[in-house]
C-alpha cells in the first residue's frame, strides 16, 4: 500500500463517526489539562512577570488576551473554509460539523477582540474607538461570522443549510484577503502608520512567552470546544445508526 | 419519424435511497428500475415523498444514502449525457407570467439543448392552445400554463421523461391524449416515470407500479 | 448544444421580462437619485462639504441600489419553476446565470452608471472628477452585481432574505467601496487614481470568471430545498 493510500485510510477512518467520537472522547481531559494549565502559564507570566511597558504602563497587558483572540479570528475562519470545502467536496459530515461549531466560536473571539482592541485603545488613544486598520479588519471578520451564522440558522434543513454556508464560508475566505489588504491600504491614506501600535516589532522574551502560552491555550480551548461540541452533533445526527445505539445500551 | 431515441437499451436505476428531512424519514432503503419501453407509475398520497423521489431521481436533490445510475454510469459522471436525454415537468410550470406562449415554448426549446422534432404550432394544437399563442402567461389558467409545459413533450422529445403529477388541473380529454402520447413514448423505446395520488385510469398503459407511503 | 442560443435565450427572455415591468426596473435609479439628494439636507448645502462627502456619498447609494435591485434576481424563476428547468439544462449552469445576471446588469446597473455624472454635478464635482467617478462605477458595479447575486442564490429560498441579503453581501463589498471611492477622492486631490482603477477591474475579472461557477452552485442547494 502507497503512503497516499495509508493517508486517504487515515483520513477516512478518521472521518468514521464512531472513530471519531471515540478518539475525541479519550483526548478531551488531556486538552483540558493542557488549556488550563497553558492559561495559567500565560496569565501569571503576562500579568506578574512581564515588565510593564514604558510608555503605556499596565495597560498593554491587555495583548495577552487581545493578541491571541485576534489571531484565532482569523485562524478559526480558515478552518472553518477548509472544513467548508471539504464537506462540499466529499461530504463528509464530519466536517461540516466542525465548520458548524467552529463559527460561534470563531465570532466569539473576534468578538473578544475587538472588545479589548477598544479597551486597550482608550488608555492609548483617549477613545473607545478608532479606524485603525487591525480593528476595521476584525469588524469587517465578525460581520461575515455573522453572516455565516445568519445563513445557517435561517435554513432549517441540516444538509441544506450546511452546503449554502459552505459556500459563504468559501467566498468569505477568497475575500478576506482582499479586504484585509484594502482596508490597511485605506488606513495607511488616511492616518500615518505611527498609530498603529497593535504592531510589536520587538518583543521581550519574558513578554513573548506568556503571550506564545496564551496562544496555545486559545488554540486548545478552541479545539476543545470543538470537540465537545463535534461530539453531541454527531450523536443527534447519527442517532438511528448502529452504533449510537450500542453505546446507549452499553451504558 | 418523430424523434430521435436511441436504439440501445436506456436504464435508469436507483438503489437503496434514503431521504430524511429533519429526522422524518420520507423515503427508506428504496430501489427502483426504469428500461427503455417501459413506464414506472409511483402512487402514494400528499406527502409519501413522490416529489422528493422524482427529484431525487432527476439530480435536483441528493439522497442521503443509496445510488442513481444512468446507463450503468453513476449519475454524477453521467450528468450533461442524462440532461441531454431528460424532460422534467415538475409542480411548478416555469412559465412567466409576462412572456407569451409562444416565447415562454421558445425559451423551454432553447435551453432544453434537443433539436425540435416537431414546430411549434402543430403542438400547440395538440395541447388545445392553439389561439392563445400571443396571450402572456398571467391570463393563463393553471390548466392552460400546465398545457404549455406538457406541448415540450411534443417539440423536444427527449428519452427519458419525468413527469411529476401531468395530469393535474387537465381536462378528461387532454388526460386521454396525454396517456396516448405516453404509450407511443414508450413503444419508442422511451423511459417514463410519473406520478400521481389520484387514482387514474391507466389500463391503456402498461405500467409498472409503486407505491410510497403506508 | 449551441451554447451561444442558450445564452441569447436566456439574455433576451429576460430583457423581454424586465422591459413589460417597468417601472420595477426604474425603481433602483430612482432611489439611488433620492438617496444621494438626502445627503445635502441631512448635512450641509456647502459646495466645499459635498465635494469632500460626494464620491463616498454616490459610491454608498450606487452601492445599496445595486443591492435593491438585486433583491428579486432569482425569485420569480424561484417561484414558478423555472429555475430547475434552468438548472436541469445540459448547458453549464454558469453560462445561464451569466446571461441572468447580464441582463439584470443591463436594466438596473447601466442606468446607474449612466445618471450617476448628473449626481456629481448635485454634489458640485468637478467635470474631470466625475469622469473619474463614472469609470470606477463603471468597472465596480458589475463587481458587486456579479457578487450579490451569489448572496441572492443562497438566500432566494428564505422567506426572510432581504436583511440576512444584505449582512451577507455588504462586508464582501468593502474593498470595491474602499478602492473605488477612493480613486474619486484621489481624482479631487490631482493624485493618481490608476491603482485603484486596476484594483477594480482586477477585482472584476476575478468575479466575472469565478461567479457565475459559484452563483449556479449556491442555486443548485437553494434548489434542493424546498
Amino acid at each position: 500500500m502507497s503512503k497516499v493510500d495509508k493517508l486517504w485510510l487515515w483520513f477516512h477512518r478518521m472521518a468514521s463517526p464512531a472513530y471519531f467520537y471515540n478518539i475525541a472522547g479519550r483526548l478531551l481531559p488531556w486538552i483540558a489539562v493542557a488549556t488550563i494549565i497553558l492559561m495559567l502559564v500565560g496569565s501569571v507570566g503576562g500579568l506578574v512577570y512581564a515588565p510593564a511597558d514604558y510608555q503605556q504602563g499596565d495597560g498593554f497587558r491587555i495583548i495577552y488576551v487581545h493578541v491571541p483572540s485576534a489571531w484565532m479570528s482569523m485562524f478559526v475562519y480558515m478552518v472553518m473554509a477548509v472544513n467548508s470545502a471539504i464537506f462540499l467536496i466529499w461530504h463528509i459530515k464530519l466536517s461540516d460539523i466542525v465548520a458548524r461549531s467552529s463559527a460561534v466560536i470563531g465570532a466569539s473571539f473576534t468578538f473578544l477582540a475587538l472588545v479589548t482592541g477598544s479597551i486597550w485603545g482608550k488608555p492609548m488613544w483617549g477613545t473607545w474607538w478608532i479606524w485603525d486598520a487591525r480593528l476595521t479588519s476584525e469588524l469587517i471578520l465578525l460581520f461575515l461570522y455573522l453572516g455565516y451564522i445568519g445563513l445557517r440558522s435561517a435554513i432549517d434543513d441540516r444538509r441544506v443549510a450546511g452546503r449554502a454556508a459552505g459556500i459563504l464560508a468559501l467566498v468569505g475566505a477568497i475575500n478576506i484577503p482582499i479586504i484585509h489588504y484594502s482596508v490597511v491600504w485605506w488606513n495607511t491614506l488616511h492616518q500615518p502608520a505611527s498609530v498603529s501600535k497593535l504592531d510589536n516589532p520587538s518583543i521581550e522574551l519574558s513578554m513573548l512567552i506568556p503571550l506564545l502560552s496564551m496562544a496555545l491555550a486559545f488554540k486548545l480551548f478552541y479545539l476543545f470546544i470543538v470537540l465537545v461540541n463535534s461530539r453531541s452533533e454527531l450523536l443527534e445526527q447519527e442517532k438511528r445508526s448502529q452504533w449510537v445505539k450500542e453505546l446507549v445500551t452499553s451504558q | 419519424m418523430n424523434r430521435p431515441v436511441s436504439s440501445g437499451n436506456a436504464e435508469l436505476l436507483a438503489e437503496n435511497l434514503s431521504y430524511e428531512i429533519n429526522d422524518k424519514l420520507i423515503l427508506t432503503d428504496l430501489s427502483l428500475a426504469v428500461r427503455s419501453g417501459e413506464i414506472l407509475f409511483i402512487e402514494g398520497g400528499n406527502g409519501s415523498g413522490k416529489t422528493t423521489l422524482l427529484r431525487i431521481l432527476c439530480g435536483l436533490m441528493q439522497a442521503d444514502e443509496g445510488r442513481i445510475s444512468w446507463n450503468g454510469e453513476s449519475i454524477q459522471s453521467a450528468l450533461l449525457d442524462c440532461y441531454q436525454q431528460l424532460t422534467y415537468i415538475g409542480h411548478a410550470t416555469g412559465v412567466k407570467s409576462d412572456l407569451t406562449t409562444i416565447e415562454n415554448i421558445r425559451f423551454f426549446s432553447a435551453i432544453s439543448g434537443l433539436p425540435a422534432s416537431s414546430d411549434i404550432q402543430s403542438a400547440l394544437e395538440w395541447v388545445g392552445l392553439s389561439g392563445y399563442e400571443n396571450s402572456p402567461g398571467r391570463h393563463l389558467s393553471y390548466g392552460q400554463q400546465r398545457r404549455i409545459a406538457l406541448s415540450r413533450l411534443m417539440i423536444n422529445s427527449s428519452l427519458l421523461w419525468i413527469l411529476d403529477e401531468p395530469f393535474a388541473g387537465l381536462d378528461k380529454k387532454m388526460i386521454e391524449k396525454l396517456q396516448d402520447r405516453f404509450v407511443e413514448h414508450a413503444d419508442d423505446g422511451g423511459l417514463l416515470i410519473l406520478t400521481s395520488h389520484q387514482s387514474i385510469d391507466l389500463n391503456k398503459m402498461n405500467s409498472i407500479r409503486i407505491h410510497l407511503g403506508n | 448544444m449551441n451554447y451561444r442560443n442558450a445564452f441569447m435565450a436566456m439574455l433576451i427572455r429576460d430583457l423581454r421580462i424586465a422591459f413589460r415591468q417597468r417601472a420595477e426596473i426604474m425603481l433602483p435609479v430612482i432611489f439611488f437619485v433620492v438617496v444621494v439628494s438626502l445627503f445635502p439636507l441631512a448635512i450641509s448645502p456647502d459646495p466645499a462639504v459635498l465635494k469632500t462627502i460626494g464620491p463616498g456619498v454616490i459610491w454608498v447609494a450606487a452601492l445599496l441600489s445595486v443591492l435593491m435591485s438585486l433583491q428579486n434576481l432569482f425569485r420569480s424563476d424561484f417561484d414558478d419553476g423555472a429555475i430547475e428547468q434552468i438548472l436541469l439544462s445540459p448547458y453549464p449552469g454558469a453560462l445561464l446565470v451569466l446571461a441572468r445576471v447580464l441582463a439584470q446588469w443591463c436594466v438596473t446597473g447601466l442606468p446607474l452608471i449612466l445618471i450617476s455624472p448628473l449626481l456629481g454635478l448635485l454634489l458640485h464635482l468637478d467635470f474631470h472628477i466625475i469622469k473619474v467617478l463614472f469609470v470606477s462605477l463603471l468597472l465596480g458595479v458589475p463587481y458587486l452585481s456579479m457578487v450579490g447575486a451569489i448572496g441572492v442564490a443562497l438566500t432566494v429560498g428564505l422567506r426572510q432574505a432581504g436583511a440576512l441579503l444584505s449582512l451577507l453581501v455588504l462586508p464582501l463589498y468593502v474593498p470595491v467601496l474602499i478602492f473605488g471611492s477612493n480613486a474619486v477622492v484621489s481624482a479631487a486631490k490631482d493624485m493618481s487614481y490608476n491603482g485603484q482603477l486596476l484594483w477594480l477591474s482586477a477585482l472584476l475579472v476575478i468575479a466575472t470568471t469565478l461567479g457565475p461557477f459559484v452563483i449556479s452552485s449556491a442555486l443548485k442547494v437553494s434548489c434542493s430545498y424546498r
